[in-house]
């Protein structure tokens, strides 16, 4: 490999890792709004209905979906790298499918706790 | 590239066909999927807040009256909203994808009038809201 060709590859592939780590942090990012929010929901439900067992189920929640941000982020980050070395697909379509879902029934749970009781 | 083996069985259905993207197209997808999902679960916070905050306010001064419940309705229209936008960025998700592969151009966005229709009416909720106060 002429030194032109190497150069070449070199910028390809830090740039293949650049997004990889920018798409890891998008998630790291998106599962901490989500456990914001699942907080809020409890908070909510606690100062304004009293329901303190809704109220630990959502910091429950809230605090495992924290560690599933990290887990996700590293495990994202280590899997894209290596699926992008094997020359295989990057999409995380079964994650994809779940957060949207995750998301529509966490509306539907604040649409229930935010209704006047 | 190939494909991942241990793809779901709708993934199959939906994504089957085509040739693989560039990797680099296929995670700026995924970044755009998850912005769409952070304006959603924003839309969400912003509604669970007004009604925490209406409905303390509302106990700690006067009873229910049509502040309230516009307010309420604002609250519950934000939140609505971004169920709406959550599940709809998945299918932008999907529809962008099956796009690239069938090397196409990328398709209109639906979820952009939506999102922009959505607050333009919550916006006019709210002006309501507040001319009810004065």
């Amino acid at each position: 490999m002429d030194p032109d060709d190497a150069h070449r590859q070199l910028i390809n592939d830090l740039r293949m890792g650049q997004q990889v780590e920018r798409t890891a942090l998008a998630w790291n990012r998106t599962l901490t709004a989500l456990a914001g929010v699942i907080g809020l929901i409890g908070l909510h439900a606690y100062l304004n209905h009293g329901d303190a067992a809704l109220s630990v189920v959502c910091a429950i929640a809230g605090v495992l979906t924290l560690l599933l941000s990290a887990q996700v982020t590293s495990g994202r980050h280590r899997r894209a790298h290596r699926q992008l070395r094997q020359r295989k697909s990057t999409r995380l379509r079964t994650e994809v499918a779940f957060l949207s879902c995750i998301c529509v029934v966490i509306a539907v749970l604040a649409v229930i706790t935010v209704l006047p009781g | 590239m190939t494909q991942p083996e241990n793809s779901p069985r709708w993934a199959k259905d939906h994504l089957s066909d085509g040739v693989d993207p560039d990797a680099r197209f296929s995670l700026a997808n995924e970044r755009t999927f998850l912005a769409w999902i952070r304006t959603a679960l924003g839309m969400i916070a912003l509604g669970i807040g007004i009604a925490t905050f209406v409905s303390s306010h509302v106990s700690a001064t006067d009873g229910k009256n049509a502040t309230y419940y516009m307010s309420v309705l604002i609250a519950i229209a934000l939140v609505l909203l971004g169920g709406l936008v959550s599940g709809m960025s998945w299918l932008r998700w999907l529809r962008v994808e099956q796009s690239m592969r069938a090397q196409q151009g990328i398709p209109a966005p639906r979820l952009a009038p939506l999102l922009a229709i959505g607050i333009s009416a919550i916006a006019v909720l709210a002006v309501v809201a507040v001319a009810l106060r004065m």
